[in-house]
């Protein structure tokens, strides 16, 4: 799961679809089933950041040396997209690219009133599986 | 007397840990223009590596767990509003501080608190948000004995999930298939099991958003959402999705 909005009622998960890259699903429950709302599709494994001040989920798009910053905004997303039967395929909204010279395969990323922070994320080579 | 000599294979080279090396990164103050800031080299350097950070943004400030070394552990506390400028720290001692190690970390900035645990000592300590001193602590071991669940303490320890519910002045933890509500006041009543979860998923997560008064407990096919009041649970939903 990467984020739960008790506000809009949503959750956005992700489902791994190949080594790097994965799906984002929103599921509304405010409807009496756990609903399919939208969509937001091949997304690199990158890394991904939910600000609940801003409703706002970042994650890192693009590839090599031409990555940037997306985010989507949940604020009224229940409204915006309501239940449809088909749910909505989705585009995030590119923030700032990433600069060349941070090259790496996961990032950690840090959000707070219109600061970003983008980290590499360390890996632990001495350690077999982290928990 | 002659030194002894030891075989070639014994000798030990201590190496420079260059895992500090690798942690870089850029800050985005002015997201109009997109210019980053490179991150400046003196946090990254009298920081260890940065394991887990909250951010509070009723107080501004960001808590992170560093890892210090193989028994040390770093709580630094960052002010959000001066570009992450380090404000205070201090270090607790392990006694394994294994990256694969259990810890949890909620900060509550509110009511000034810092809840902590680590799978080394299986202690919760509830710590003060702006001197990081220690207010109190609770045992794994004891919350287990007191809700008959000593025979899986070595699962619990390491499968321990936990929030802090401000209105009840308690935290709430997952512990297997049951949900513990603890007092922070080791006066007030023992610790109690609120909810029984029933059937074969595997429960790993719990959260509570204060706003709504909800505790969401995450499994791997479904979740429940439980509301709750002054008296306890008063709803309940569990939710599968067809995905």
């Amino acid at each position: 799961m990467l984020c739960w909005n008790p506000i809009e009622e949503v959750f956005v998960v992700s489902q791994r679809i190949s080594p790097r890259k994965e799906n984002h699903y929103i599921l509304s429950y405010a409807t009496p089933n756990l609903t399919h709302i939208g969509s937001l599709l091949n997304i690199p494994s990158l890394g991904d950041y939910y600000d609940e001040d801003s409703q706002s989920l970042f994650f890192i798009e693009g590839e090599g040396n031409h990555k940037y910053v997306s985010f989507l905004d949940l604020k009224g997303i229940s409204a915006r997209l309501g239940c449809p039967d088909n749910p909505a395929v989705l585009d995030g909204e590119c923030m700032v690219y990433v600069p060349e010279d941070l090259e790496s395969d996961e990032y950690s990323l840090r959000y707070y009133k219109d600061t970003l922070i983008v980290k590499k994320r360390f890996h632990f080579q001495s350690d077999k599986f982290t928990r | 007397m002659q030194p002894s000599e030891f075989r070639t294979e014994f000798h030990i080279t201590p190496q420079v840990n260059n895992e500090r090396a690798k942690c870089d990164g850029f800050i985005f103050t002015n997201l109009k223009d997109g210019k980053p800031i490179r991150m400046s080299y003196h946090i990254r350097n009298t920081v260890g590596m940065i394991i887990n950070a909250v951010p509070d943004p009723d107080t501004h400030l960001l808590v992170a767990l560093s890892r210090e070394g193989g028994n040390v552990l770093g709580f630094n506390i960052f002010s959000m509003t001066y570009q992450f400028r380090l404000v205070k720290r201090a270090f607790t001692q392990l006694q394994c501080n294994s990256i694969n190690s259990r810890h949890i970390l909620r900060f509550y900035g509110k009511k000034q608190k810092l809840i902590y645990y680590h799978e080394s000592h299986a202690n919760i300590e509830i710590r003060n948000s702006f001197s990081l001193k220690r207010l109190s602590s609770f045992g794994l071991t004891e919350i287990c004995k007191e809700v008959g669940l000593s025979a899986t303490f070595s699962d619990l320890r390491i499968s321990i999930d936990l929030d802090y519910i401000p209105h009840l002045s308690s935290m709430i933890l997952l512990l297997g298939s049951k949900i513990v509500l603890v007092s922070e006041k080791k006066t007030n009543q023992k610790p109690s099991v609120i909810f029984s979860i029933k059937g074969d998923e595997a429960y790993h997560s719990i959260t509570y958003k204060e706003k709504r008064k909800v505790l969401l407990v995450e499994g791997m096919f479904s979740m429940m959402l439980l509301g709750l009041d002054n008296m306890g649970i008063s709803q309940l939903r569990i939710l599968k999705s067809n995905l």
